[in-house]
């Protein structure tokens, strides 16, 4: 799932990195990364079922409501559960912070 | 879940009294117990994301609030509190550190701290109210 997820965000047409950017980006550009497990299901002393959380950061200047809708439509259509968790503003970059939690089967 | 066993209807309309008298504080006691185990495991990340150079004072402003009690829940919120020795919020620094910037790389630490801990909690919580339940009923 984490390659739908992968799939889902360069089908936006914008700028992802997982994890990090090897060298700092210009422009827009975004962050998806893992970094623990939502839930899990055990049976038989075996974990049979394991969802991973992570969060996915885009930076932006444009300030309309295009990258949201764009973003959410594609996890959408991909069937990827998210939730936007914060939109931040930085004033000393003038970007728009979107941050997304989204969790993967 | 915390388990009551009775004989006879005027047996269990006395427990239920009794556990009607009592009962928000027992909840009370299990919600802050939980919350505790929550408020471990988020100092324990905290602590394994910054620097060794830090002063500790993001860790040592983690607390839990005051019990909040409406007619259908008991809760408790846990979070940073007052402002380091440069005068910059506690709050803020956590939330640069937990969702990053632009310029600093993010390094979660509470929303996982919560994933990990929710299981204990909840069993700590079912703990306490037992006990608290066979306490009462002796």
């Amino acid at each position: 799932m984490m390659d739908e997820l992968k799939n889902a965000l360069l089908s936006t047409g914008y700028s992802f990195a997982h994890h990090a950017w090897s060298s700092a980006p210009q422009g827009d550009y975004g962050v998806w990364a893992e970094d623990s497990q939502g839930g899990s299901v055990w049976g038989d002393g075996k974990m049979l079922n394991q969802s991973i959380q992570g969060t996915i950061d885009y930076f932006t200047r444009d300030d309309s409501a295009s990258p949201l809708t764009v973003i959410q439509s594609a996890l959408d259509n991909a069937g990827i559960s998210f939730y936007l968790n914060t939109v931040q503003f930085e004033d000393d970059t003038g970007y728009i912070h979107y941050e997304w939690v989204f969790e993967v089967v | 879940m915390p388990k009551i066993t009775v004989s006879g209807i005027e047996e269990y309309i006395d427990k239920l009294e009794k556990l009607g008298v009592r009962g928000t504080g027992i909840m009370k006691m299990g919600v802050y117990d939980g919350a505790a185990v929550v408020a471990d495991q988020i100092r324990e990340n905290l602590n394994s994301v910054v620097s060794e150079s830090a002063t500790g004072d993001l860790a040592k402003s983690l607390g839990i609030s005051e019990m909040e009690v409406n007619r259908k829940s008991v809760s408790v919120n846990i979070g940073f509190s007052g402002y380091d020795r440069k005068g910059v919020a506690n709050q803020l620094k956590a939330n640069v550190l937990e969702s990053g910037s632009s310029k600093q790389k993010k390094r979660p630490f509470f929303r996982p701290a919560v994933n990990a801990s929710r299981k204990k909690a909840t069993l700590k919580m079912i703990e306490t109210i037992s006990e608290e339940i066979n306490r009462i009923f002796k």
